[in-house]
């Protein structure tokens, strides 16, 4: 009885702080899982620019690539007193860190590293920078552009004002300005105000948005150094981006503007109302190694053809590889397998450039099965490139065409029921392959391609790899890194590159989506909301 | 009385003062004013580029200590005003052009002198220093030794590979040629060949003209390339695979109607420069080695450097054979220094003059050290370094006063390294040294000279975490061989 009594005493003061135990172990479970969930940033050390250096001063700023860091700046040492390091702490200005080496001797040689810190654990950056004062000789002369940022017009051209003190007496014929490391035109000095002076220089840069290096020569000794925006003079496309909430994943496809989320045999949708992710289905049928996002088609989610291995139960030995793509019903769970065995290979071939293409409402995939170049990384490889059209009856592909052309890292975008391949294709110089520039061309109904652009020249062309394209306002967008869009208009039959209205955290630009009729990206597997416009 | 003296007393001291009074002193201006004038101004072209004269004159003094500035006027049209300094160049100016620059020293109130001097660019046909770099593609790069051969106009014929990305499977290198005018302009570049890191068995790519300079010849690899010096087109391109049995060539001499050819494994070749066919091949025609330099002395016999490939270090040998190659004798010496102080090391370069003495230059690469040795006809010893020089020899040549011009590499430590030229007496006495140390650190490529005493460098700088320049760079020096 007194037993009870006592016990149902318990259970009264139970009852009486019965919320706050739910309350403490819902506490100590979110508090584990997020324990178990969040994992420190790995941070990289990014765009490392000398912005400026006289005879004792230099600085320097960069980026982190992530958050998560308590305290970063530099440590630096004379080159000749290796042992005396000093450190210096940056400061942070929008998405930059700056900071400046003050009080250093004139003409000497320093070497700096860039350090962070995170979970109070000092991380120094194994790369080394060198940079030397300039002489006291030079300084008198206190170069420097007052401008905050240079403007090019859009063939590159620019001009720029460099000031300073009794310029008027340099020997122009020693003088060598540099910028990007090219040498721009002087003119004479002309007089500001009592003895300051201002030389402009004229000059091209590449027509992209970027911080160069602006060096002065005299008589071969570096008397000026100054990085700086240079950015284009008029208007250009501008894109924003806003961070989302939703899931974070590498692929995310869209279905009837549902968020999908598979994984090997888990198939997951994003319930918008609750911000949360719903598992709908765990299955032992695998959908198979994902080669990307499914793409909406005649009620399935169409997933990239990869390279699917077969071993014999019997001879495991006797494996064989060939290409397979794979769709998904989302009203009934069904997945459906496109092999392609006729194509089967045993070793040293991969597949690349896997995609499909939506246009006048047919269905296409397009593959290049590769050669393996034989264990040299980086060295390209023969690749024969196929192209599959759905057969909305049969709910097969059927061999439609091979590319006709040579092309690499392409992809396929329809606009105004026009179709586009874009990608790298070589560059010839006497008849020898020496490079690789960007090109756009229009594909007919049978998949014969026109080229209707071609950037840059034999001597210098516009070198850059296309990650993913996408339709976009009746023109093509095309992500090569997470600070790197380019805008291909068709109707101008123009490639515009498009500037960051602000940074990016990340390091890997994902495909795009399209979810409540706006466009998204990923990077590093982040969604973000995207938009465009065109002004200053 | 007392009182009448008094008063004669009082009035001469008056008539004294009233005197006095009289004799003003005299305040008038003698100062004679001297005229305002400027010192003389006396100008003079004191240097001038392709595209700059720069002119510089005597320092104007006012004689009433007032400032004295200058303006420049080029052509009558002013430049720049309010000049200190007594020089100043005149930039962006047309190659080979004749102007009037116009001197003005004044003061703020306007007193002024001027004087005229005529300048002139310097064009293609003057002499000077030159200086040029070479960039085909914004993408690719020369890299490696380079052959070079100086053309009877005073241009250049350059060899080089030529390295690029490779995005199509094809192979990142290119064998180019081009020609450049007596000023350094390229005149064309021609892409011969392509070739894959596999392929790179040796970078030594070995240059040499015939015809008067109509046709150019390369031999690199296992393979043989004529071609026309008007254009680069490919005239015969011949492989020796078949001969060489995996050898590859490492050293030419062109003689007019042969070129000579050394293999790697000791093969000797005579091939005609018509058609390219091979004369005769003697396959290790001495021994088994590298085949270093070859040169032919006043009898016809072709000598070369041999590098047996178990010899010591320090071992010297010099071969000699008959016109046809066939072997007569061998020269053999000890190349390490006397007091031990250096282990010797590979002889590269092998010259011979009109009494049939043998020059061998070379040294060892650890250190880069420079060895010398100089022995007659008979082999006797005539000269040999005693002590230690420091040079890692790239080429070495008569020059027009019967001097030797030896150029190489210095080691300044870590990536600085830098051109380095000796000069040599036919006594082997060391007349001069030359170091490039002005320019940032560089590879010497290959090198010519001119009658004036001038060099062709032809280089490549090195890559530094401060300093990015990928072009291939061709400077002619001073006639001191200064830059």
């Amino acid at each position: 009885m007194r037993i009870q009594t006592l016990f149902s005493l318990k259970l009264m003061q139970m009852g009486r702080y019965r919320w706050l135990m739910v309350l403490g172990m819902l506490c100590t479970f979110w508090s584990c899982q997020k324990n178990a969930e969040l994992l420190d940033p790995e941070i990289n050390i990014e765009n490392v620019f000398v912005e400026f250096i006289n005879s004792n001063l230099v600085d320097i700023n960069y980026k982190l690539s992530h958050l998560g860091y308590q305290e970063t700046g530099v440590s630096y040492y004379k080159k000749s007193n290796p042992t005396a390091i000093a450190t210096v702490n940056a400061v942070r200005e929008n998405d930059r860190l700056k900071l400046s080496l003050q009080g250093l001797e004139a003409n000497t040689e320093y070497i700096f590293k860039v350090f962070y810190k995170q979970n109070n654990e000092q991380k120094t950056d194994a790369k080394e920078y060198t940079v030397k004062t300039l002489s006291t000789e030079s300084a008198k002369f206190a170069l420097e552009v007052k401008a905050a940022e240079i403007h090019y017009d859009e063939n590159g051209n620019f001009t720029a004002d460099i000031e300073g003190e009794n310029l008027n007496n340099l020997n122009l014929s020693k003088l060598d300005i540099k910028v990007d490391l090219k040498s721009v035109t002087l003119g004479y000095p002309i007089q500001i105000t009592g003895s300051r002076y201002k030389i402009t220089i004229k000059g091209r840069v590449r027509t992209m948005n970027n911080n160069y290096a602006i060096q002065g020569l005299y008589e071969g000794e570096e008397i000026f150094f100054q990085s700086l925006p240079f950015v284009f003079d008029g208007d250009s496309y501008w894109l924003t981006y806003q961070s989302t909430n939703l899931h974070r994943f590498t692929y995310t496809s869209v279905f009837n503007n549902e968020l999908y989320f598979f994984s090997e045999n888990l198939v997951s949708k994003w319930d918008a109302a609750d911000n949360r992710l719903v598992t709908l289905e765990s299955s032992p049928e695998s959908i198979g190694y994902l080669g990307g996002p499914g793409i909406q088609f005649d009620g399935q989610l169409f997933f990239p053809a990869v390279g699917k291995t077969y071993w014999p139960v019997d001879d495991p030995s006797a494996f064989y590889s060939y290409p397979e793509g794979y769709s998904y019903v989302p009203a009934t769970g069904k997945r459906f397998v496109y092999s392609f065995k006729a194509l089967s290979f045993v070793q040293n071939r991969y597949i690349l450039n896997s995609n499909y293409v939506i246009h006048k409402n047919e269905l296409y995939m397009v593959y290049s099965l590769a050669d393996d170049a034989g264990g040299y990384p980086g060295v390209p490889k023969k690749a024969d490139n196929f192209i599959y059209h759905y057969n909305k009856l049969t709910k097969q592909f059927e061999e439609k065409a091979r590319l006709d052309t040579e092309i690499i890292n392409y992809h396929f975008v329809s606009v105004n029921n026009q179709l586009y391949l874009l990608g790298l294709v070589p560059v010839y110089d006497q008849g020898f392959k020496i490079s690789a520039t960007f090109a756009v061309f229009k594909v007919d109904d049978n998949f014969k391609s026109t080229e209707v652009y071609r950037g840059g020249t034999v001597k210098d062309p516009l070198t850059f790899f296309p990650k993913s394209a996408v339709q976009y306002d009746q023109k093509i967008l095309i992500s090569v890194a997470v600070d790197d869009f380019k805008l291909f208009d068709p109707a101008e039959l123009k490639l515009y590159q498009v500037n960051l209205r602000n940074g990016i955290d990340g390091m890997y630009v994902g495909p795009f989506f399209n979810y409540n009729n706006k466009l998204h990206f990923t990077a590093d597997a982040h969604a973000y909301e995207l938009s465009i416009v065109k002004g200053r | 009385m007392f009182n009448s003296r008094i008063a004669v007393f009082w009035l001469v001291l008056f008539l004294f003062f009233s005197c006095k009074k009289d004799s003003v002193i005299k305040n008038e201006d003698n100062f004679v004013e001297q005229p305002e004038q400027l010192s003389e101004l006396k100008a003079e072209v004191s240097a001038a580029g392709y595209e700059f004269v720069e002119v510089q004159w005597t320092a104007v003094n006012n004689t009433h200590f007032k400032a004295v500035t200058y303006s420049i006027y080029l052509d009558d049209q002013k430049v720049v005003d309010g000049l200190t300094t007594t020089k100043y160049s005149l930039i962006n100016l047309k190659e080979g052009q004749d102007y009037a620059v116009k001197i003005r020293a004044s003061t703020k109130d306007g007193k002024q002198i001027e004087q005229i001097v005529k300048a002139s660019t310097l064009s293609s046909s003057s002499g000077g220093r030159i200086y040029q770099e070479y960039s085909i593609h914004s993408y690719s790069w020369m890299s490696g030794p380079a052959g070079v051969q100086k053309l009877s106009d005073g241009g250049h014929l350059i060899v080089n590979l030529l390295q690029h990305p490779d995005y199509f499977n094809e192979e990142t290198f290119k064998i180019i040629v081009f020609r450049t005018d007596k000023s350094g302009h390229m005149l064309w570049y021609r892409l011969l060949s392509s070739m894959g890191y596999g392929d790179l068995q040796s970078s030594e790519i070995l240059l040499t003209t015939r015809k008067e300079d109509q046709e150019g010849l390369i031999f690199m690899q296992d393979y043989a390339i004529k071609f026309t010096t008007t254009n680069g087109e490919i005239l015969i391109k011949k492989r020796y695979k078949d001969n060489l049995n995996g050898e590859i060539f490492r050293t030419i001499y062109a003689l007019p109607n042969e070129i000579i050819v050394g293999g790697e494994q000791g093969s000797l070749l005579s091939i005609n420069p018509e058609d390219l066919s091979l004369s005769w091949l003697h396959t290790k025609a001495s021994k088994s080695g590298l085949i270093m330099s070859i040169n032919v002395d006043s009898k016809k016999n072709i000598c070369y450097i041999l590098r047996e490939l178990n010899d010591e270090y320090s071992k010297i040998r010099v071969h000699k054979c008959n016109a046809k190659g066939e072997f007569i004798k061998e020269f053999s010496f000890d190349g390490a220094l006397p007091d031990g102080g250096d282990l010797g090391g590979d002889m590269k370069v092998l010259l011979i003059d009109e009494q049939d003495n043998f020059y061998l230059f070379g040294g060892n690469s650890s250190f880069h050290h420079l060895l010398y040795l100089k022995f007659s006809a008979d082999g006797k010893v005539l000269k040999r370094n005693e002590q230690i020089e420091y040079l890692w020899v790239r080429t070495a040549f008569f020059n027009d006063k019967g001097e030797i011009v030896v150029a190489g590499q210095m080691d300044g430590g870590g990536l600085n390294t830098y051109t380095g030229i000796y000069v040599f007496d036919k006594n082997m006495i060391i007349k001069s040294k030359n170091f490039y140390t002005d320019i940032p650190p560089h590879q010497l490529r290959g090198m010519t000279f001119n009658l004036d005493g001038s060099y062709n460098l032809f280089l490549n700088y090195m890559e530094t975490y401060t300093y990015e320049n990928s072009n291939f760079v061709f400077i002619k020096t001073d006639a001191d061989g200064k830059i």
